[in-house]
């Protein structure tokens, strides 16, 4: 018995004990949100987009094996970074990505780098990814608040939006988002006529949407994200601000346009990295993704795919993929040319590439359920992000 | 001082709104607590899966708003009814601990299952083409769907509060709280009673469900952002009293819609700080009545 016991034992340790870090396999760790909030705009699409860029690069790259492994962050950086932890010293994980969150993506950020592997952030907003906090051994793909509050909110003032009135979420993210929107549009030649900051995860906003009807603003600004955003937008169209005001959603993203619906969510004026039917290329690549996910992907959703093939291509220049710095000198060197991000890598990590301005479809302008977003200018993607001589990234 | 009346006004009428979806949840959970002594961790489920139910009838079933008003609570019902029958009548003679356990398990699930299903984002409800526009009412101009939501959650929680107090079936209900083995003696079937009051305060939270689709976004979580406030009424009015749990919602919602004007940051806090000062003040609630240590 004891010794039947002590055999199982010994299975079992050999099944789940470390793997060390080894030449001869290629491991990407997607850590994302599989179960909260943002789980429909990262999540279970981003492994899939993940596993459709390691079976387009034939599965292997140098002769060496592509392994994909996923986990679910919560939204909590401890949970994140233990995991991360684990992945780098014992799984022999050599990238991760995603991260979903600023909190999470800086703590992950600092961990890759002093284990010397490769992130590649998607989700996280915060600039500081490529700014104070940058580091030699990221890649940082995802939008970030400087570009979700630059493009769109400039668009805007240009085309006759003046008085603007900004409803704010209360934390971080919607302070240094406002902060960027107010000065933009003073410095554009507009007026911020009020603001106000509610508690994340209110419920009724109608309070602050009749301040700002009295304050006779004409563009009104979700500086807010998830269910807030939407819940916002639908409640300022049911107390009729639509007749008045222009309405603008930096931080939209498709999956909020799908919850939304076309009927209360048309004519918001967004900022988009990429959508689908923007190119033959995005629709050929939404195509495959729909028949795995049954809906279009979203930006995020895009660029794991991107991140991850840029990422192969680089160690294919390369003889060994154990050393992240030296991976990520690499990337930067090669331009960028992924579905329809095209670019560079900057010095500091960033990923450059051209935004949309969009705005979402009325009803009758739509031909199908995904079919959300008029895509109406183009901003150059070294006006999208923070210049390279302003972030502050030193390594 | 008629400018800050001008101002205050139009607030007062928003903060009914918010009023009545909480008075609709609080009086469903004040009367299963009341009654059965449970603390119903799952009503803000209830609620959650009533406002899908609606969204999944109007978009699958091409099944409006009014009948949906009707076919939610019937579904969320029964479906309690079966729930309370099967699992929860086993845990009214233990600790009360475990009805909370087990209310705030089964939430998960629920949750948990709709998050599979339909995502985070949740899905919008279209206000319903009858009661959709404004009204102008002279000091403002008011979402006709809103004040129809005013007018409904009036007359139910009325209602309710007639039924337990005024009628038969009433008197039943709390003659089975205060002493269930003399009510048994009478011939009366107490746990079909205790059943039925159950499954009549997971329909309540449906119809709130129905009532609110319009107005919030329908999400697997809004039963659990709203439910952390209702809990908070059924404190402060008096855990198991109906009438104060009416009164302290419509209150409440009033007193939240005048601190987003004061101090917007401290808008979901407003409800708290109350609830504790309430708590060291008075703390059987305002209406509740001092129960005799047992």
């Amino acid at each position: 018995m004891i010794r039947k016991t002590a055999a199982a034992l010994a299975v079992l340790a050999a099944l789940t004990g470390p793997l060390m870090a080894d030449e001869n396999t290629i491991r990407i760790g997607v850590l994302t949100d599989m179960s909260g909030p943002f789980a429909d705009i990262v999540g279970q699409g981003a492994v899939e987009s993940v596993r459709l860029a390691v079976s387009d690069a034939g599965g292997k790259v140098n002769n060496k094996p592509i392994e994909v492994i996923f986990a679910d962050h919560q939204n909590k950086p401890d949970v994140a970074l233990s995991i991360l932890r684990q992945w780098y010293e014992e799984r022999g994980v050599d990238v991760a990505m995603e991260f979903t969150t600023s909190t999470v993506g800086l703590a992950a950020q600092a961990l890759t780098r002093s284990a010397n592997k490769v992130a590649l952030p998607l989700g996280p907003a915060t600039s500081d990814l490529y700014g104070a906090k940058c580091s030699p051994n990221s890649v940082v793909w995802g939008m970030d608040n400087y570009a979700f509050g630059n493009a769109a909110p400039k668009v805007v003032v240009k085309r006759g939006g003046d008085k603007w009135f900004l409803l704010v979420t209360d934390y971080t993210f919607g302070h240094q988002l406002q902060e960027l929107v107010t000065n933009l549009v003073t410095s554009e030649g507009g007026k911020v006529v009020g603001a106000v900051r509610h508690p994340l995860g209110t419920p009724d906003f109608s309070t602050y949407l009749l301040q700002a009807q009295s304050l006779g603003a004409n563009v009104i600004a979700f500086i807010n994200s998830g269910n807030d955003m939407s819940t916002s937008i639908k409640q300022a169209r049911e107390f009729g601000l639509n007749t008045k005001m222009q309405f603008v959603a930096p931080a939209f993203q498709i999956p909020n346009a799908l919850a939304l619906g076309l009927t209360v969510g048309q004519g918001v004026i967004v900022t988009n990295s990429v959508y689908w039917d923007q190119s033959d290329v995005t629709r050929a690549f939404s195509k495959r993704f729909m028949e795995k996910m049954k809906k279009v992907p979203s930006e995020n959703q895009f660029m794991a795919y991107a991140a991850v093939q840029h990422y192969l291509k680089a160690v294919g220049q390369m003889k060994s993929h154990t050393d992240g710095k030296a991976v990520v000198e690499q990337m930067k060197k090669m331009p960028v040319s992924e579905l329809d991000f095209k670019g560079r890598i900057r010095k500091d990590g960033r990923v450059i590439y051209d935004l949309n301005i969009a705005s979402v479809k009325a009803p009758a302008e739509s031909s199908g359920p995904f079919d959300v977003y008029k895509l109406t200018g183009k901003v150059p993607g070294d006006e999208g992000f923070v210049p390279e001589d302003k972030t502050g990234c030193t390594f | 001082m008629n400018d800050l009346f001008n101002a205050l006004l139009p607030q007062f009428f928003l903060g009914l709104v918010n009023g009545s979806i909480y008075a609709l949840l609080s009086v469903g959970l004040t009367v299963i607590f009341g009654l059965l002594r449970i603390v119903n961790f799952v009503h803000g489920a209830q609620f959650m899966v009533g406002a899908f139910l609606s969204y999944l009838l109007l978009v699958y079933f091409g099944i409006g708003f009014w009948w949906s008003l009707v076919i939610a609570p019937l579904v969320v019902g029964l479906a309690s009814a079966a729930i309370e029958r099967t699992m929860i009548s086993r845990l009214y003679n233990i600790d009360h601990m475990y009805g909370l356990l087990f209310t705030l398990g089964l939430t998960l699930v629920l949750e948990g299952l709709f998050r599979y299903w339909f995502g985070s984002a949740g899905r919008a409800y279209v206000v319903p083409e009858s009661l959709s526009g404004v009204v102008n009412l002279g000091f403002m101009y008011f979402p006709r769907y809103r004040l129809f939501v005013v007018v409904a959650s009036v007359v139910l929680c009325l209602g309710t509060w007639l039924l337990i107090e005024r009628t038969r079936a009433g008197s039943y209900l709390r003659a089975a709280h205060e002493n269930p083995q003399l009510l048994r003696t009478f011939g009366i079937n107490v746990s079909l009673l205790l059943t039925a009051t159950y499954a009549f305060g997971a329909a309540l939270a449906a119809v709130a469900g129905t009532l609110a689709a319009p107005i919030y976004q329908v999400g697997p979580f809004m039963g659990t952002h709203i439910m952390v406030v209702v809990f908070a009424i059924v404190v402060i009015g008096g855990m198991g009293s109906v009438k104060g749990t009416i009164a302290a919602s419509f209150l409440l919602g009033i007193a939240e819609t005048v601190t987003k004007i004061a101090f917007p940051q401290a808008a979901s806090m407003a409800v708290f700080v109350i609830m504790a000062a309430l708590l060291v003040l008075r703390p059987e609630g305002l209406f509740g009545r001092q129960e005799s240590t047992r």
